[in-house]
């Protein structure tokens, strides 16, 4: 184990340190956060209220759009001279959010990371290849920073290239794989059809970042004969490495002296009974740059906290099985249909979004995403190339506002099925 | 010359419910061209009444527009659109899409076109004694 002391504290113990760096993160957050306090002082508590992990369910809970509404900087609970990186990840709309880190924060994520690929048998000796996107999001420099903490040689490939990944994972000696889960699938046929599986030396894979069904890590892990592992993270809290499997493949262990988990009703916000399925909150305990209390997660799980055979204390989050709002998780790129529509309503050309439907599907194990777009009077010319020409501009502005490519399919007007006089907007065929 | 322009998906049967809409509905089609990609084509119909069919498609959910093109008379015999269109070339006008049919009413063949420039087209085709269709010319 990285930190077997943290890792198998016994939990009254955990409880304890949980309780502390609670009470003393509500403290500082009241007097550099704003939009917390305001919501404090409108539930009329004051810091002194929490003294502990027991207190937890008073607190006021904080939601995506609070990063949106702060945006940039706004929720940072440090003067900027002290963030010494930011990234960020798609909003609700066009618009970003941005997350920010002190370098204790960095150092806390680098060790949350090192426990996971201790957990899965990597080492000094690893060759680590990260096939996460470098960049504003978390998932490349964040499995970077612990696979480096652990002493293993980092092979920082990032996304794309699939032949030169292949190439990179014989010729490197690669032993340890980080990537999507699609993407390793689809990596894994590849090294098939090239013929080339007996010159990997790959023993590991760990996949996150988006969701995968447990048929794909049995043929993920058949097709590339190795054991394939689950993450589970998100920017708001750090990025890859809040939760991870262990060796067990029993559920992620939540780093819980770091962070601490509940399961609500996402109707009334009620915590719910230990063991129960429901939307998972996270309180951040140690980050100092971008901290957030009881934040809503939007995804749907449920928590075990019985001991796990590897010996860890620390609970476990089961796979999140779907989502309480409408967010789709596409090729590992968060996407929402509000920005689908703030992008048609720019093309549209009058002040109304076209009528739209998004189909989502998985075809040769790689995430597809249609748009189809109703035709309004001034989308519609009569030449064929000023059709093309507005096709080509709703697909252009759909890239590089979702950060990934779409078909778009111009249709007839009202062809696009309603029910109950409203349109089904989203269409996701995937079977995960 | 009013022409009806109309988008149609590239789906099974379409372009048959457009035209049954038209004749359910009495409307007489003189010629039709159709324009397409991989996803979707434009229609083009010279139909005798242009604004009631535009009305009945809209009526139907399919999406119609009337344009302007150009309906200029020829001869039916060999050599006929190479000189019109030579008349065109020579004034450095491009043609963007053209059609053509056989008329009873004026007793030979009518090019449909849309140029680059529709004045000049005019002018041009003027200069040589061509004098471009109206509507009632032809229904």
């Amino acid at each position: 184990m990285w930190n077997e002391k943290i890792e198998t504290m016994p939990r009254a113990e955990l409880k304890k340190l949980q309780s502390e760096r609670l009470v003393k993160q509500v403290k500082r957050m009241y007097e550099k956060v704003p939009c917390f306090k305001e919501r404090m002082d409108n539930l009329g508590l004051k810091p002194e209220d929490i003294n502990g992990v027991d207190d937890l369910h008073k607190l006021p809970f904080s939601y995506k759009s609070d990063l949106r509404d702060n945006y940039p900087y706004g929720l940072f609970a440090t003067d900027m001279s002290e963030i010494v990186r930011v990234h960020a990840s798609s909003g609700t709309t066009g618009k970003q959010i941005v997350v920010g880190y002190t370098e204790n924060d960095l150092e806390v994520w680098q060790d949350c990371v090192a426990r996971m690929f201790t957990e899965l048998g990597a080492d000094k000796n690893s060759f680590v290849q990260i096939s996460f996107g470098y960049g504003l999001f978390t998932g490349g420099l964040g499995a970077h920073g612990g696979a480096q903490k652990i002493g293993a040689t980092v092979i920082p490939t990032s996304t794309g290239n699939t032949k030169r990944q292949i190439q990179t994972m014989i010729d490197f000696g690669t032993t340890v794989l980080c990537s999507t889960p699609s993407y390793a699938l689809y990596l894994a046929e590849e090294i098939e059809a090239m013929g080339v599986k007996d010159k990997l030396k790959l023993k590991i894979g760990i996949f996150g970042a988006e969701p995968w069904t447990d048929d794909m890590r049995k043929t993920i892990e058949n097709k590339l004969n190795i054991k394939a592992y689950d993450i589970y993270g998100l920017s708001e809290i750090m990025g890859p490495g809040v939760a991870c499997e262990c060796k067990a493949q029993d559920g992620m262990h939540i780093w819980e002296d770091n962070f601490i988990p509940e399961i609500i009703d996402p109707e009334t916000g009620e915590v719910l009974p230990e063991g129960a399925t429901g939307e998972l909150v996270f309180t951040t305990l140690t980050k100092e740059g971008f901290p957030l209390i009881r934040y809503r997660t939007r995804d749907i799980c449920s928590l075990n906290y019985e001991k796990c055979s590897c010996g860890r204390t620390h609970v476990r989050m089961n796979k999140p099985s779907g989502r309480s709002d409408d967010m789709l998780i596409i090729r590992g790129v968060n996407v929402f249909p509000s920005q689908i529509e703030e992008v048609l309503l720019k093309v549209s050309g009058e002040n109304i979004t076209p009528n739209y439907q998004i189909i989502v599907d998985r075809v040769n194990n790689n995430d597809t995403l249609d748009v189809n777009v109703e035709m309004s009077e001034a989308m519609f010319e009569n030449e064929i190339i000023s059709i093309e020409k507005t096709e080509k501009q709703i697909t252009a502005m759909l890239r590089s506002t979702l950060g990934i490519g779409a078909k778009v399919h111009l249709v007839n007007p009202k062809s696009i099925e309603r029910s109950e006089g409203k349109a089904k907007r989203v269409i996701d065929k995937r079977k995960i | 010359m009013k022409q009806l322009s109309i988008f149609v998906e590239n789906k099974f049967g379409r372009a048959y419910s457009i035209i049954d809409t038209l004749s359910a509905n009495n409307i007489n089609i003189s010629a039709l061209s159709i324009a397409d990609t991989s996803e979707y084509g434009i229609m083009r119909l010279i139909v005798d009444d242009c604004e009631k069919a535009k009305a009945i498609l809209k009526e139907n959910g399919i999406m119609v527009k009337i344009t302007d093109v150009l309906a200029i008379p020829m001869g039916n015999t060999p050599g006929e659109l190479s000189k019109l269109l030579k008349i065109f070339t020579d004034s450095m006008i491009s043609v963007e899409y053209m059609y053509a049919f056989v008329s009873k009413k004026n007793d030979g063949a009518v090019l449909v076109t849309k140029t680059n420039d529709t004045e000049n087209s005019i002018s041009a085709l003027k200069k040589m004694g061509i004098s471009p269709l109206n509507h009632e010319d032809l229904f």
